[in-house]
């Protein structure tokens, strides 16, 4: 699953400290999110696009290979 | 996935506190004999063949600081507890117990068909089946978060293939129970003469691991997770009743506990995803049952 996080951040201009406090998690989890390495808990994903107030699937959707 | 049965934050560094003199001390037991003067009571009347009067209770201490400590620094949250620490923590059990238990079993081998095991292993192969598991363990999940400074590092559990490993591992535990319920039955399950009741343990131990760690039939996310929940739960559960019968028994019935806890953890493991399983596919939706009918 590919995510647009690091775009949607420059657009709101906020780091990934900021992101990760808004949401309750760590620095390095939002990090291993956004390289695509750890697809989030459809919990943790509708939280991530409630912080954008976009659509979940504006911020996650599905590869070829998923 | 949210965090559970984790302990709270303060007992890392108590684990870190109760872990490392448990070491230290398991290590002067076990290597230089070490016992702590006078730490212990009289257990029994008089002095036997193999059960002495004054029991000391220096290893009883150092198994109860390791697992403890080690137990604490593994399974108390992190700084930033969330669902991805949480995951890292039970892929890094699974991982650790299959390579503890993939090693057990290779020694098993060299010393069941081969009798060629160090002795070096050998002679302390009860002290190490406790610690190894925790150790690997402790070591495997602090890599994982800490080997990289901007993210962690993740990797996803590896099964072994439902075909053939399921099938084969239920009917080698199943064999080999029998085997050793046998050999209890006729009192030769210790006895070095007769090489079946090494071979049926052998079997059965193989058998546990390939049912344990190969895939369901249909593997998908949520029974990923009922998987990683019970090793957790078979983790706690295992290491509580080993820390009870630490204090309970002495001598040769503690040698068999030692024994029994050498492939426990697999089978309470095996026990909870079996039921959880099962009681999965009893549970039937009443709609869906109106719309097959």
């Amino acid at each position: 699953m590919k995510n647009t996080i690091r775009v949607q951040r420059a657009i709101h201009n906020m780091t990934q400290a900021e992101l990760a406090e808004r949401i309750q998690v760590s620095r390095q989890t939002i990090n291993t999110i956004e390289s695509g390495k750890y697809v989030p808990s459809t919990v943790l994903a509708l939280k991530i696009a409630a912080v954008f107030a976009l659509p979940v699937e504006t911020v996650f959707s599905l590869e070829d290979s998923d | 996935m949210k965090s559970t049965y984790l302990l709270p934050r303060w007992c890392r560094p108590i684990g870190l506190l109760l872990g490392i003199p448990g070491l230290i001390l398991g290590y002067l037991y076990s290597i230089n004999d070490y016992e702590i003067p006078g730490f212990g009571f009289n257990l029994r009347k008089s002095d036997g063949l193999f059960q002495q009067r004054f029991e000391n209770f220096t290893n009883e201490l150092a198994i109860f600081l390791v697992v403890i400590g080690l137990s604490f620094t593994a399974f108390a949250k992190v700084k930033k507890e969330d669902e991805l620490t949480s995951k890292i923590r039970l892929s890094a059990l699974y991982w650790s117990m299959f390579l503890y238990y993939s090693t057990y079993l290779s020694g098993l081998f060299f010393l069941v068909f081969l009798n060629g095991f160090p002795s070096i292993i050998s002679d302390h192969l009860n002290e190490l089946s406790v610690v190894l598991p925790l150790l690997i363990f402790n070591l495997r999940f602090y890599y994982l978060l800490y080997a990289r400074k901007d993210r962690f590092v993740t990797q996803a559990p590896r099964f072994l293939p439902c075909r053939p490993f399921r099938f084969t591992g239920i009917i080698c535990t199943f064999a080999g129970a029998t085997g050793i319920g046998f050999a209890l039955a006729k009192g030769i399950l210790l006895d070095s003469d007769t090489r079946w009741p090494a071979i049926s343990f052998f079997v059965f131990f193989a058998g546990l691991l390939c049912w344990a760690f190969s895939k369901h039939k249909t593997e998908d996310e949520m029974m990923i997770q009922q998987r990683m929940e019970s090793l957790q739960l078979a983790f706690y559960f295992n290491y509580l009743l080993f820390l009870v019968a630490t204090l309970s028994f002495y001598s040769l019935d503690y040698l068999l506990v030692l024994i029994v806890g050498q492939f426990s953890l697999l089978l309470y493991f095996i026990i909870r995803m079996e039921y959880v399983r099962l009681k999965q596919h009893n549970i039937s939706d009443p709609l869906e049952k109106g719309m097959t009918s």
